[in-house]
């Protein structure tokens, strides 16, 4: 896959994020660009906003203030018209998976690719079991979601997130809730598309330690102060001169820096 | 418990599991009028038992004290009661934004908006289904995968039995009413007129129509609404699939196909059911009483009874959808919606069915 260079996968500028249209949004003031290739985290505490931000950017909710650029273009929310050629650029993980509880796993990664078109049928066939041997589960494929457990329902969802191999790839909570046998896999295979095919991964989690050695930039959001507290590298964010960003690490737990610059 | 003044120390004792003891709710509620305001210790160290019930006790009374501009301070605490009540007061603390937005979020519902999702409004609803409606016809409409073989199934087939029950009883009904006051004027043989007539036009439409609405607007609502709530709707737009494109066109397709064929049966069946009440009770032949029904009902009566069907049957499918489309995302939501579904289905039947009667009335039809 080619990309133009110069475009980031993902530009966020001035963003204010937030459920309607309540006088203060959530967070504001976000900005941050996702380069292709790239895997960037988004973390904080629950209920900071992760998820809502990730709706955002991917037009589940209106954005409150600011932009949105995926490849250039903006970002409109699901009922406009250019939201559907929006869409080939782009995959979701949703936190809980979002299986289509209808359809068997082979189902639910087939459908974006029967709708999409130009599959031939055995074409088909064989990416539903590529991608779900990809997340440990080619034996699954004739397993309604209800028939699988909840670690495994969100391996499925990143099968079918990944089933029309995106150049952009939204991941809430991807992780958790897996062992670290599995969490690891599931990890390195994100790592591995995202340094092979070039894709660009937006990661939520609020956990970063589980996730840090994958994460080249990570943003930190902060419900208390409405703000993107902090932004950079997982070395820097862990030498980060606000008190809140450092808890993240677990070093910062066992030994924790008493004089805080910045309340 | 006791009380010295000037520096109010409440003493606590006894068993707590159970929520405030009897006699301590009646000394509070006695002590209230003197505790407004006040800055008030509590020593817990004389409680002998106490559960999750003292914690929410302890913290309740400091936020009444507090709205006062009084306080509550406690001691003696056992360590792990202490432990609690400070998870206990370190969660309550919530963001100032949070909260902020919390209060204006109730006020955006009381206005009756609920702006946090992309509005989706009916008439928003209807022009999408229309616009695929038309699509659909020209072709362009992407049909794979969206299952259309199990929806007319489940609409139609599924339907044929209770349809059938329905139909046939009602033709027993209007048969038996009918012949009673026939036979009075020697005029029993009129009664294949009667049932005919009172079962293409009407009957067979009005039930299949309502029998619909029970069965598959409920279902179209709660299948969709619950759709909604899990957030695989969501997902379906993610893979740019329009969720009336998806989801509301082959349901509504399958009604409106599926309804004029299940009122055809049930026009047989009913006209069937008569037909048995008139041969056990008279002793005309079948061919006459045949005979008769096709002297008095007109191919355009069969066709009235066939329009009426389609009608009805867009209005389910368009009701039952809709209402799942909008309902609220909870499981309480999707109950109402289903509700919601099958009562406007049915009103809208109803009144639909007022509308062909003067239509028609007014056509000579
Ligand atoms: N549908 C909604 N309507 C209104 N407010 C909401 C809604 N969903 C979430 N919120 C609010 O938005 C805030 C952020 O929620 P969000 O789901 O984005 O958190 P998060 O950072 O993803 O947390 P977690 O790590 O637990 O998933 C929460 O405080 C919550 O109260
Ligand atoms: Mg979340």
């Amino acid at each position: 896959m080619a990309y133009p260079p110069p475009l980031p996968a993902v530009a966020v500028h001035a963003l204010a994020i937030g459920h309607g249209e309540r006088p203060s949004p959530l967070v504001e003031g976000i900005e941050f660009s996702v380069a292709p290739g790239e895997i960037f985290a988004i973390i904080g505490c629950s209920g900071c906003g992760k998820s809502t931000l990730l709706r955002t950017m991917v037009g589940l909710l209106p954005l409150l203030a600011g932009t949105v650029l995926l490849f250039g273009k903006k970002m409109v929310t699901v009922d406009c018209a250019g939201h559907g050629a929006l869409t080939r650029n782009f995959s979701v993980l949703f936190q809980g998976g979002a299986l289509w509880t209808d359809r068997t796993l082979g189902e639910n990664v087939a459908l974006p690719l029967l709708r999409r078109g130009g599959f031939s049928p055995k074409e088909v066939r064989d990416l539903v079991d590529c991608k779900l041997s990809l997340v440990g589960l080619g034996a699954y494929a004739d397993f309604y979601p209800h028939e699988i457990s909840g670690g495994m329902a969100r391996r499925a969802a990143l099968a079918r997130a990944l089933a029309l191999d995106p150049p952009l790839l939204f991941l809430d909570e991807p992780t958790s809730g897996l062992d670290p046998v599995a969490a690891r896999r599931l990890d390195r295979l994100v790592a591995e598309l995202c340094s092979c095919q070039g894709m660009a991964a937006v990661v939520v989690s609020h956990d970063l330690a589980e996730i840090g050695g994958i994460v080249t930039r990570a943003a930190f959001l902060d419900a208390n102060s409405g703000t993107m507290l902090d932004i950079g590298s997982p070395a820097a964010l862990a030498r980060s001169p606000h008190g809140a960003v450092r808890e993240f690490f677990c070093e910062n737990h066992a030994n924790p820096q008493p004089e805080e610059t910045v309340p | 418990m006791e009380e010295t003044l000037p520096n109010p120390t409440i003493r606590l004792a006894g068993d707590w599991t159970a929520g405030v003891p009897a006699d301590a709710a009646t000394w509070f509620f006695q002590n209230r009028g003197q505790l407004v305001g006040r800055e008030i210790s509590v020593d817990v160290g004389a409680v002998a038992a106490w559960n999750g019930r003292l914690v929410a006790f302890l913290l309740r009374l400091r936020n009444l004290l507090r709205r006062d501009d009084g306080d509550l301070s406690w001691h003696g605490l056992p360590t792990g009661l202490a432990a609690l009540l400070r998870m206990a007061e370190n969660g309550q603390e919530t963001s100032p934004m949070a909260v902020m937005g919390r209060a204006a979020e109730k006020v955006s519902k009381k206005n009756g908006g609920n702006s946090s999702e992309a509005g989706f409004c009916a008439f928003a609803f209807l022009g999408d289904l229309v616009r695929c409606l038309c699509r659909f016809f020209f072709g362009k409409v992407p049909t794979v995968g969206a299952g259309y073989g199990e929806i007319f199934y489940r609409v139609g087939v599924e339907g044929l039995p209770i349809v059938a029950l329905i139909s046939l009883l009602s033709g027993v009904i209007i048969g038996f009413v009918g012949i009673v006051q026939l036979a009075r004027f020697g005029a029993a043989i009129y009664i294949a007129d009667l049932v005919g007539l009172a079962m293409v036009r009407e009957m067979a439409p009005l039930m299949t129509g309502i029998i619909l609405a029970g069965r598959t607007a409920a279902s179209f609502a709660a299948t969709i609404g619950t759709m909604r709530c899990s957030g695989e709707v969501d997902a379906l737009r993610i893979f740019s699939i329009n969720p009336v494109a998806f989801l509301v066109l082959p349901r509504v397709l399958a009604v409106a196909w599926m309804a004029p064929i299940l009122e055809i049966f049930s026009a047989f069946i009913g006209i069937g059911g008569g037909m048995v009440v008139a041969l056990s009770l008279f002793d005309f032949s079948a061919v006459q009483y045949v005979q008769e029904m096709v002297s008095a009902v007109a191919m355009s009566d069969f066709f009235v009874g066939i329009g009426k069907a389609l009608v009805f049957g867009l209005l389910t499918g368009g009701f039952g959808c809709l209402h799942g489309m909008r309902c609220e995302r909870t499981a309480a939501g999707v109950g109402r919606g289903t509700t919601a579904a099958v009562v406007s289905a049915i009103t809208a039947i109803v009144v639909a069915d007022a509308i062909f009667s003067v239509l028609c009335h007014r056509l000579h039809m």
